[in-house]
C-alpha cells in the first residue's frame, strides 16, 4: 500500500472498554483507546487512555493522550497529559503538555512519586556563558566588537 | 564579470538553462527579463536589477550585497540564504518569495510587498520595512533588531519567538498578527493597531505602546513592566499572568479585560485588577537582566509577585503562600531552592542538590521554559501545567506527610 493510501485508510483503533481489564502485552499497528484496564505491555503508535481507563506497566508509543490513570515506564514522542499518573512512574517523551488549571479549581492532573524526562536536557544550560556580541552587527550599532582570535595570536 | 549580454543572459534563462554561480556583479540588468531563472548562488554583488522581472526565480545562496533593485519582481522567488546586505529593495515585489535564513541587515524595503513571504530566521536588523506589505509573512525567529516597521501593514504575519529589540513599529497595523515569545524590548508601538494580536509571553519591558489599539489583543504572560500604554485602548484585552506595573491602569483605557488562564473571556475584570488588583498593588520585586545574586538568601511575603530575569546561583528563596515566583524568558537560577509559593518558569531553572522546589504550590512551565529540579509537593499537592516545547528533568515526590 502506498503512503497516500496509508494516510487515506480508514482509521484503524482497538478499545479496551470499560469493565475490560487486560492483562499481558498488546501491540498495535492502529490506535489503541483505553476506556477499561490493561497492565503489562502496551506499544501502539497512538495511545488514548480516557477518564475511565487505566494503563499499568511498559507503554511505548509516538503520542500519547491520558485522561486517566498512567503508570509504569512510559516512553513516547509527544504525551497530553491530565487524569493522574501514579507512583513509581517514569515518563520519557520528546514534548509533554499538561493543561492549564480550570477555573473550578479542580487539579488537571496529580503526579504520585515520578520521573520526568521531557525534551534536551536541561543541565546543558548549567555551562551555558553570557553572550558576546561579535562581528559586524555589533559594529552596525556602533558597540564595542570583541574578534575572536585564533589560537596562540597575541592579544 | 562575465562576457555576457543581458539579450545573451535573458536568451539562456528563458531557455530553461541552469545557470548557477555565475558572476554577475556589477551588471546593469535594469527591467531584465530573468524570471524563473535558475540562479542558485549568483553573484550579483552591486548589480543594478531595477524593476527586473526575476519572479519564481532560484537564487537559493545569491550573493546581492549592495544591489540596486528598486521595483524589481521578485514574487515567490525562492531567495533562502540569500545575501541582501544594504541592498536597497525600496518598493520591490517579494510576494511569497522564500526568503528563509536570508541576510537582509540594513538593507532597504521601504513600501516593499512582502505578503505571504517567509522569512523564518532571516537577518533583518536595522532593516527599514516602513509602509511595507507584510500580510501574512512569517518571521518566527527572525532578527528585526533596530528595524523601522512603522505604517507597515503586517496583518496576520507571524513574527513568533523572533527579535523586534528597539524596532520601530509606530502607526504599523498588526491586527492578529502572532508575536508569541517574541522580544520586542524598547520597541516603540505608539498608535499601533494591534487588535486581536497575540503577545502571548512576549517581552515587551519598557515598550511604548502609547495610543495603541490593544482590543482583545492577548498579552498572557507578557512581560509588560516599564510599558509606556498613554491612552491605549485595552478593552477585551486578555491579560492572564501578565507581569504589569501598577500605574499602568491609570493611563489606559479598558471596559474590561479577560482574566482567564485559556483567553476564553470567562473572567472579565477591571483593568487595575490586571495591574495589582483593585487599587491595592501587589508587591513587586524584580531583579533583572544582567545581574548575577550568588549564596543570597531571600524571604518575599504573602501576596509579593517576584520576577528574576536575572541570574541566581547558589541561593535559597522562600515564598509566602501566595506569592508568585517568575523565571522570566532571560532569567537563569542554577543550584538555587525554593520554599513555598507559586512558580512559573518562563527561563531557565537547573539544581543539582535536592529538593530545589519544596512545598510548591502551583508550578508551570512555559515552552520556552527548561525545568531540572527534585519537587516535594505540600500535602494538598501541587498543580501542574506544562506547555509543549518545555524541557523537563523533573523528580516529584510526594509531600513529606503523605509519604509517611
Amino acid at each position: 500500500m502506498s503512503e497516500l493510501d496509508k494516510s487515506e485508510a480508514p482509521l484503524k483503533q482497538t478499545t479496551v472498554e470499560e469493565g475490560t481489564q487486560f492483562r499481558g502485552t498488546l501491540q498495535s499497528n492502529g490506535q489503541v483507546l483505553v476506556r477499561g484496564v490493561v497492565e503489562g505491555d502496551l506499544s501502539a503508535p497512538t495511545v488514548v487512555i480516557a477518564e475511565s481507563g487505566s494503563v499499568v506497566g511498559n507503554v511505548k508509543a509516538q503520542s500519547i493522550r491520558s485522561e486517566g490513570v498512567l503508570a509504569g515506564h512510559v516512553d513516547a514522542d509527544e504525551i497530553v497529559l491530565s487524569g493522574s499518573v501514579r507512583s513509581d512512574t517514569v515518563i520519557r517523551a520528546r514534548t509533554l503538555e499538561v493543561k492549564l488549571q480550570s477555573t473550578d479549581k479542580k487539579l488537571e492532573l496529580t503526579f504520585g512519586e515520578c520521573i520526568l524526562e521531557v525534551g534536551d536536557d536541561p543541565n546543558a544550560d548549567v555551562s551555558e556563558a553570557q553572550p558576546v556580541r561579535t562581528g559586524k552587527k555589533a559594529a552596525r550599532r556602533g558597540e564595542s566588537v570583541e574578534v575572536d582570535k585564533p589560537a596562540g595570536a597575541p592579544a | 564579470m562575465t562576457t555576457l549580454s543581458v539579450a545573451e543572459l535573458e536568451t539562456r534563462v528563458q531557455s530553461g538553462e541552469k545557470l548557477p554561480r555565475l558572476p554577475l556583479a556589477g551588471m546593469n540588468l535594469s527591467g531584465a527579463k530573468l524570471g524563473r531563472g535558475q540562479l542558485q548562488r549568483a553573484d550579483l554583488d552591486g548589480a543594478n536589477l531595477e524593476s527586473a522581472d526575476l519572479q519564481g526565480a532560484q537564487l537559493q545562496g545569491a550573493s546581492l550585497r549592495e544591489a540596486f533593485l528598486v521595483g524589481a519582481k521578485l514574487a515567490g522567488a525562492v531567495l533562502s540564504n540569500a545575501d541582501f546586505d544594504g541592498a536597497n529593495l525600496t518598493g520591490a515585489d517579494l510576494s511569497d518569495a522564500d526568503l528563509t535564513r536570508a541576510n537582509l541587515a540594513g538593507a532597504r524595503l521601504e513600501g516593499a510587498k512582502l505578503r505571504g513571504a517567509r522569512l523564518r530566521y532571516a537577518q533583518l536588523d536595522s532593516c527599514d520595512l516602513a509602509d511595507a506589505d507584510l500580510e501574512g509573512a512569517s518571521f518566527s525567529h527572525a532578527d528585526l533588531t533596530d528595524a523601522l516597521l512603522s505604517g507597515a501593514r503586517a496583518i496576520r504575519a507571524t513574527f513568533s519567538r523572533a527579535v523586534l529589540e528597539r524596532a520601530d513599529l509606530r502607526d504599523a497595523v498588526l491586527s492578529e498578527a502572532d508575536f508569541e515569545g517574541a522580544n520586542l524590548d524598547r520597541a516603540q508601538l505608539n498608535n499601533a493597531v494591534c487588535t486581536r494580536t497575540r503577545f502571548l509571553e512576549a517581552d515587551l519591558s519598557q515598550a511604548r505602546l502609547d495610543g495603541a489599539q490593544l482590543t482583545e489583543a492577548d498579552l498572557r504572560r507578557a512581560n509588560l513592566h516599564g510599558v509606556s500604554l498613554q491612552g491605549a485602548q485595552l478593552t477585551g484585552a486578555h491579560l492572564f499572568g501578565a507581569s504589569c506595573d501598577p500605574g499602568g491602569a491609570d493611563v489606559a483605557q479598558a471596559e474590561w479585560v479577560d482574566m482567564s488562564p485559556g483567553a476564553d473571556g470567562q473572567r472579565k475584570a477591571p483593568l487595575r485588577a490586571a495591574f495589582g488588583g483593585s487599587g491595592a498593588p501587589a508587591e513587586r520585586r524584580f531583579f533583572g537582566a544582567g545581574d548575577v545574586l550568588r549564596h543570597a538568601e531571600l524571604e518575599f511575603h504573602d501576596g509579593a509577585k517576584v520576577e528574576i530575569q536575572s541570574r541566581f546561583e547558589h541561593c535559597t528563596i522562600r515564598l509566602g503562600r501566595d506569592t508568585e515566583l517568575t523565571v522570566g524568558p532571560q532569567g537563569r537560577l542554577f543550584n538555587c531552592t525554593v520554599v513555598g509559593g507559586r512558580l512559573r518558569v518562563l527561563g531557565a531553572f537547573v539544581e543539582q542538590k535536592s529538593p530545589a522546589l519544596i512545598d510548591t504550590t502551583q508550578l508551570f512551565v512555559s515552552g520556552g521554559g527548561a525545568l531540572s529540579a527534585t519537587l516535594q509537593q505540600p500535602p494538598e499537592s501541587t498543580s501542574f501545567a506544562f506547555e509543549r516545547g518545555c524541557r523537563l528533568r523533573v523528580h516529584i515526590m510526594p509531600s513529606v506527610a503523605g509519604s509517611k
